[in-house]
């Protein structure tokens, strides 16, 4: 069985992040993760990683409702690059609107819908279906 | 001196005379005969051929009626020789018998033809004739006569009876009298009345007749009877029908016009069409339907008309405009089309005209009614999602941390979870402050008044003065003096004071900064423009979202994502709308659309 070496987290929320962090550490979700406030920030960070040829996540766990570049800004920029690695995206939301979950659905690079708030199941069940690929 | 038998005389006289005559005795041998006479003739009547049983026997019965002393006579028809023959019988001599058998031409070809032809006639028209002889009492009915009363074929009419097939009541009476005075004065009677027929029909018919004299006494009365039952009922439907068109045309609560062909010019008019033109029925007499056409659409109206009348068009159908007595301009539903004469020439217009302003109006009322409340639906949808969200977002919070809380034992730990979950119950707080603010937009309806626009900007300008101050920002109110705003004074204050905060919270520091508000009337709607050198909202990237809810463009910690919503919502509740223009790095301008009066 491998590990999640790398883990990608995109919120604004500052209580968000804490949690999934501590919870991340309880389920040994992954050896190390990274963590953006909006979408931009996230897109900047990774374009630059790939052109630098640093570590590419795994995974990237994005909320929808951000500043500046929310989550499917976010993912209609990033799909247009071509990753050197295949990259799971999940999509944490507090939105139960099903037009949200239908939209974020259609794009491929989209894994699951997760409604927020996460469980340590549903983290252990990410992590799994990760690693068990 | 012997005495010479008159009918001694007559066998010698015959030979002689001009004429056909025979004498016979009473086994038909001829002891005489004119130099006319047909020997064949006696052999054809008592021949043995089936075709002749029928004269034979009408031979017969008057032969023997001369044998016994009475003057007899048959008339024989030869259809095809057009030709009828009366053969008179007289017994001239008793002992021995001797009859004088003469034979008359009693209708020539030609009379044959003719009367074959009115027969012809009285049946094909329906005609029937009929004969009283007063003399003799006998009624002659003509086969027409017969079949108009449905009477049988053993039926014999007697004047009782002729009389009584006419309707009890009037028609018997007025029918009684004419007879009368006929008799009396010579005067023939014409009229349609009405009888009833032996099998108890009603018909109409029309009866002629005159009473002929002589010696200045009346011996006879002759008539005609012609069926008009079809043309009275037909005469009678088409009155009915004329009176229920009558009718539908006064009544009609839809306008109607005839119309003459030449000039268009009104024939007749109904109610529904005066009042809906507003003229009466007088002063529309010396219209034409071109008078009510607006000047604008004039040539074309004209044109489909004449198409129409041309026949080059079956009918016109449409939404007409049409200007009634004050010029006001009426939005009519319009039907015409052409009345034809027998040689299929366009003779009348009918035109039918229904006012649908009101109704049109209603239309677009209901349409836009349904548009906002679409809007509002669509709105209120969002709305409980974004609500849904953001409390979904604090709760979901709360229950993680209560969920640490619960297992933690790290005292410091402990304390950083507490001051989180404090800190989300204050934004939970927030939150809900903020949807209380929204929601007052859309349930408190407020009154508009008239405001002065140029004061409320100078007060806005001095509520903001710390804030301006302190980022050395500059507002230029190019609002005219007096200018009016109608509008909610709240709102008002409350939009103005959204846009200048967010012109200010968003200025690019690396220059002056400033913002500037101007005001003007067009078209029935006050037009604000604030105007700003900010640092701009790329629209082709936030364009749709710049006036929802709880989105933010800046990273800004006090962007709330509330302010524009909010200003959005007010000025739709005042029935206005705000639209927004910006380039990045340049600025930004906001232009409201307010209505100047309800």
């Amino acid at each position: 069985m491998k590990k999640i070496k790398l883990a990608c987290l995109v919120d604004d929320d500052p209580i968000v992040v804490f949690g999934l962090k501590k919870m991340m550490k309880l389920v040994k979700f992954c050896e190390n993760f990274l963590v953006y406030s909006n979408g931009q920030e996230a897109l900047d960070a990774l374009i630059a990683i790939f052109k630098n040829g640093e570590q590419i996540p795994d995974l990237i766990l994005l909320d929808l409702n951000m500043p500046v570049m929310d989550g499917w800004e976010f993912l209609e920029a990033f799909t247009k690059y071509n990753p050197p690695k295949k990259i799971t995206i999940y999509i944490l939301t507090s939105s139960i609107d099903p037009r949200d979950q239908e939209r974020a659905l259609r794009f491929n690079s989209v894994s699951n819908y997760v409604v927020k708030p996460v469980t340590l199941e549903q983290l252990e069940a990410i992590r799994d279906s990760i690693t068990e690929d | 001196m012997a005495v010479v038998k008159t009918s001694q005389i007559l066998i010698e006289a015959i030979r002689e005379m001009p004429g056909v005559f025979a004498i016979v005795d009473k086994d038909l041998a001829i002891i005489s005969q004119s130099k006319e006479w047909d020997s064949a003739l006696l052999l054809a009547f008592t021949g043995t051929s089936g075709e002749s049983g029928k004269i034979r026997l009408k031979f017969d019965l008057a032969f023997e009626k001369a044998v016994m002393g009475e003057h007899a006579y048959f008339v024989e028809d030869l259809p095809h020789k057009q030709t009828r023959y009366k053969y008179k019988f007289r017994r001239i001599d008793e002992n021995p018998c001797l009859i004088l058998i003469q034979q008359v031409l009693l209708t020539r070809p030609k009379d044959y033809r003719k009367e074959l032809l009115l027969q012809e006639t009285n049946k094909v028209a329906d005609i029937g004739f009929w004969e009283f002889n007063i003399l003799t009492g006998k009624i002659f009915w003509s086969e027409v006569t017969r079949k108009i009363h449905e009477v049988p074929e053993d039926f014999v009419p007697n004047l009782e009876t002729g009389v009584s097939f006419y309707k009890e009541g009037e028609d018997r009476e007025r029918i009684s009298e004419a007879v009368q005075k006929g008799m009396q004065t010579g005067e023939s009677w014409e009229g349609d009345y009405t009888i009833i027929t032996h099998t108890g029909k009603e018909r109409h018919v029309n009866a002629r007749g005159k009473a002929e004299f002589e010696d200045g006494k009346c011996v006879r009365l002759v008539g005609t009877f012609q069926d008009i039952t079809e043309r009275v009922n037909r005469s009678l439907k088409l009155k009915s029908s004329e009176e229920q068109f009558r009718l539908a045309f006064d009544n009609s609560p839809i306008g109607f016009l005839i119309l003459g062909v030449e000039e268009f010019q009104i024939l007749r008019t109904n109610e529904a069409f005066q009042k809906l033109i507003k003229y009466d029925d007088e002063q529309l007499k010396t219209k034409k339907l071109t008078d009510f056409f607006t000047s604008k659409d004039f040539n074309r109206y004209a044109a489909k008309f004449q198409n129409l009348i041309e026949a080059k068009i079956p009918k016109i159908e449409g939404e007409y405009f049409f200007q009634d007595s004050f010029g006001e301009i009426l939005t009519c539903s319009l039907f015409a089309s052409v009345i034809y004469d027998a040689n299929n020439r366009a003779k009348e217009l009918i035109v039918q005209i229904q006012d649908v302003t009101e109704l049109k109006k209603k239309r677009e009322e209901v349409d836009r009614f349904v548009e906002v409340t679409t809007d509002q639906n669509t709105r209120l949808i969002n709305f409980a999602h974004i609500v849904s969200h953001n409390l979904r977002s604090h709760t979901s919070n709360i229950s993680m941390l209560l969920n640490f809380l619960k297992a933690e034992e790290d005292e410091g730990e402990r304390e950083i979870q507490l001051d989180m979950l404090n800190q989300a119950s204050d934004m939970l707080n927030e939150t809900i402050d903020h949807l209380n603010e929204v929601v007052s937009v859309d349930i408190d309806v407020k009154d508009k008044e008239e405001l002065d626009l140029h004061s409320y900007v100078n007060n806005t300008e001095r509520s903001l003065r710390g804030l301006i101050v302190n980022a050395n920002f500059k507002v230029y109110n190019h609002v005219p003096e007096g200018f009016k705003v109608y509008a909610v004074p709240a709102y008002i204050e409350s939009i103005l004071l959204n846009l200048f905060t967010n012109a200010i919270k968003y200025r690019d520091c690396n220059r002056k900064s400033w913002l500037q508000i101007s005001a003007e009337s067009k078209q029935g709607y006050s037009i604000l423009s604030v105007s700003d050198n900010g640092s701009g909202i790329d629209l082709d990237r936030y364009g749709d979202r710049v006036f929802g809810l709880y989105k933010t463009f800046h990273k800004h910690s006090d962007a709330r994502g509330l302010g524009l919503y909010m200003t959005q919502s007010q000025i739709q509740v005042m029935g206005g709308s705000i639209d927004v223009k910006s380039k990045v790095g340049e600025g930004t301008t906001f232009i409201i659309k307010l209505h100047e009066k309800d």
